[in-house]
């Protein structure tokens, strides 16, 4: 289990920053700061470190992006490095397939991962591959990132969440973060890999915060982590979701039923050995997740882990997804059609007979 | 042209053997689905068995009489009548030598005829490596066996720890078996009777004749009922931290209302009665002791289902007042008679006596002043009641004549401790020593 601690104390609002590079040092070897600053230090470490990444996107440099995570990198290195674009998902996506195809590393921005659907074509088709179709001349080193899940009230069609859709193609890397240590390692990672990688955030947890090590790490693709440990049932979780069965776990915990909340952390290449190796232990799992119930992340690992670990189950796997309709507006629904901590409580008893 | 085999069924959780008392179908006649060919004696009662598949008798394998072991071909019918099952008939015959022999420790049983279905046999069961897998279709129509919902983890489980399936109820959707209810059959054992160990003394005693000598007489062999309380009475006695609470009543309005009851219309109420309505009206104020234990989990139920011990010959059965907190106590002694009724004469329907959330054992009849009784899993409790006795009681800062009964509870320290046993015994006292509450 990797640092997955409340924070000592919060950011003070008043005196310290909530976004930018900088994370407040707290003395011992640990930082202070929020999963939005958490990927701002990784461009900013990695943009220091490698003089071929550059950031692009809508709003991405003068306003410091649409959620602040580009924050003072304009600032830092210039318009060459942090550039702007017109509302051209599908232009700049293939501009930075481009770009890596000639030895840069691309960091683009979606302002929302729903607008990559104008860029699906140069995602599915181009940037995932590009490498294999030359003969492996050309790969293509791009991140592509973003907030991605459902807002507070965007409604349908700003509330996609994208996880299963893009770990559908081959070529593609997703990964799809639950707290800043993780969303700093990970993003290092995925400046210094050679594919393309698509790089899920989720706005409503950009304000979470943690401390951190002030020294450099990096987390590898692949690599679940248990964010709870317990010996009743498996709660298979990523990015928002993983919070949403923590919370669960603890209402879960007080009617004696215990969850191991397992978060993968990149979609794709997927831990099952992680999560199998929970299931082993208590023979139960429930997957939550943003995407829909179809061909989601939870049908995913149900199928895995029938083929890997079909002997241990003792329940049918559940899944808590978004509900398969068309995002609502009103608050009262869009809480109904989220894998809320309500629902988790629900499928885990279900799954321990309960 | 095809031929179905009546195979011997396990009408109990732990029946491997039993005897065909009666045939209620002769060769030649024409079978139901669903009609009932035989009685069977089982090791805990004589039950109806009911063909799952129509047909034409074609040949009783199994006379009257004689013991059946499960899984043995009791009868062969043939799907239109006059046609040959001679082919059918020795393979049956065959198989049932297999069984009979495999069951008095020969040879041993034969392989289930598909490895794709968990078959009772009295073999042991498969081992992991040979793990039942599940697939219902395919089961071979001709030798119609018993399969199980069970999970996969279940399954392994009790083909690694040697469980026979047949023994272990399912507690999960549709009857489900789980690991749970695997986990918990092995640790608590199966079978579901046992309590206090009542003994059915006769009133008056006979001297029987030692041997001059001194010598030992030669073994008696336990029935199979005896086999199955010894089992489980030592499990109990060996796995649960037992703890008792002992409460003295003040029985005099108790011993008054027996009275009362018989003059106003000649109504029989017993003390046991008047204890088990109160037990269950003190069951809905402390629920904690209305439960069963399952190794992680308590489980409370919220209906009083109450076991009472009966001695039948050669052992005890606890057949089950259900629902004892919405019946009167006029409801209650006749039910208990009833059933008691029933299990002297071995009539007990497995829904009778498989179950309840808390035990009462009764051995007022005997007089005793008190004694503990053994706690009847995975229920957590256990009330013995013993006799109403003369003592004196103190009223009023005055020695006076009273009666007095004592109540044991044994509760497992497990799931409740000795604060809820001591409230629910006073809750008990309170309800016993002021009764009229018992009658309305």
């Amino acid at each position: 289990m990797t640092a997955f601690l409340k924070p000592r104390r919060p950011i003070d609002l008043k005196r310290e920053p909530i976004n930018g590079y900088k994370g407040i040092p707290l003395g011992d070897g640990s930082q202070l700061l929020n999963l939005r600053m958490a990927i701002c230090q990784a461009l900013y470490e990695e943009m220091k470190r490698d003089p071929t990444i550059f950031v692009m996107g809508e709003e991405v440099a003068q306003y410091n992006g649409a959620y602040k995570v580009t924050k003072d990198l304009l600032k830092k290195f210039g318009e060459q490095r942090v550039i702007d674009t017109p509302i051209t998902e599908g232009g700049f996506t293939g501009l930075a397939v481009g770009a890596a195809m000639t030895g840069l590393r691309p960091v683009i921005e979606y302002m929302s991962w729903n607008f990559s659907f104008v860029a699906f074509d140069q995602i599915v088709s181009n940037a995932s591959k590009m490498c294999y179709m030359t003969g492996g001349m050309f790969p293509i080193p791009l991140v592509m990132r973003g907030p991605n899940g459902a807002g507070p009230r965007v409604s349908s069609q700003h509330s996609h969440a994208v996880e299963a859709l893009y770990s559908h193609f081959p070529g593609l890397t997703v990964v799809s973060p639950s707290t800043p240590y993780d969303a700093k390692g990970l993003m290092k990672t995925a400046l210094r890999g050679h594919n393309p990688v698509c790089f899920l955030e989720n706005e409503m947890i950009y304000g979470l915060e943690q401390e951190i090590p002030v020294e450099e790490y990096l987390i590898p693709f692949g690599k679940g982590d248990i964010k709870r440990v317990g010996g009743d049932c498996t709660v298979v979780a990523v990015s928002r979701s993983v919070h949403w069965a923590l919370e669960a776990a603890e209402q879960l915990a007080r009617e004696g039923i215990e969850c191991e909340v397992v978060d993968p952390r990149t979609v794709k290449p997927l831990d099952i050995e992680l999560i199998a190796a929970s299931v082993r232990k208590t023979h139960r799992c429930v997957v939550v997740e943003e995407c829909y119930r179809t061909g989601g992340i939870g049908a995913e690992v149900a199928a895995q882990l029938m083929e890997l670990c079909f002997d241990e189950l003792d329940a049918p796997v559940g899944r808590v997804t978004t509900t398969e309709n068309p995002m609502p507006y009103a608050a009262n629904l869009e809480h109904e059609t989220l894998p809320k901590p309500h629902r988790i409580v629900q499928a885990v008893k279900l799954a321990c007979y309960r | 042209m095809a031929t179905i085999d009546l195979t011997v069924p396990a009408k109990s959780p732990t029946m491997t053997e039993g005897t065909i008392v009666a045939w209620r179908v002769k060769a030649g006649d024409l079978v139901k689905s669903g009609q009932v060919v035989a009685e069977i004696q089982t090791d805990k009662a004589v039950v109806e068995w009911e063909a799952l598949d129509g047909g034409t008798v074609a040949e009783l394998l199994i006379p009257a009489g004689s013991i059946a072991y499960v899984n043995q071909v009791a009868a062969v019918l043939t799907s239109k009548p006059g046609e040959s099952a001679a082919a059918a008939i020795a393979k049956a015959r065959e198989l049932n030598a297999q069984l009979a022999a495999a069951a008095k420790g020969g040879a041993p049983a034969p392989a289930p005829a598909a490895p794709a279905t968990v078959v009772l046999t009295p073999a042991p069961m498969p081992t992991a490596a040979s793990a039942p897998a599940l697939h219902p279709q395919a089961a071979p129509a001709a030798a119609p066996q018993k399969q199980y919902r069970i999970t996969p983890v279940a399954a392994r489980f009790a083909a690694q720890h040697g469980l026979d399936l047949a023994k272990v109820r399912g507690t999960g959707p549709s009857g489900r078996i789980t690991l749970r209810d695997v986990e918990e059959a092995r640790r608590a054992g199966t079978a579901l009777i046992g309590a206090a160990p009542a003994a059915g003394a006769p009133a008056k005693a006979k001297l029987k004749p030692f041997r001059a000598d001194g010598a030992p007489s030669a073994d008696q062999a336990m029935s199979a009922m005896r086999q199955v309380i010894a089992k489980r009475l030592a499990e109990s006695k060996a796995t649960i931290p037992h703890f008792t609470v002992t409460e003295a009543v003040d029985a005099g309005a108790l011993a008054a209302i027996k009275d009362q009851c018989a003059a106003y219309d000649g109504v029989k109420v017993t003390v046991n009665d008047l204890v088990v309505r109160a037990a269950a009206l003190a069951l809905r104020i402390h629920p904690r002791l209305n439960a069963t234990f399952h190794g992680t989990a308590v489980r409370q139920y919220d209906s009083a289902d109450i076991c009472v011990a009966v001695a039948i010959p050669d052992g005890l059965i606890t057949p089950i007042v259900a629902k004892a907190h919405a019946k009167s106590v006029r409801q209650i002694g006749d039910e208990v008679r009833a059933l008691a009724k029933k299990a002297a004469e071995g009539r007990l329907q497995p829904h009778e006596f498989q179950g309840g959330s808390f035990t009462v054992s009764n051995l007022g009849m005997f007089g005793v002043e008190s004694f503990t009784a053994i706690i009847n899993p995975p229920q957590v409790a256990i009330l013995a009641v013993a006799g109403i006795k003369d003592e004196p009681v103190v009223r009023g800062g005055q020695v006076v004549a009273g009666k007095v009964l004592r109540l044991t509870l044994s509760a497992d320290h497990r799931a409740v401790d000795g604060a809820d046993a001591a409230a629910f015994l006073r809750t008990l006292r309170e309800l016993l020593e002021a009764p009229a509450g018992l009658l309305v």
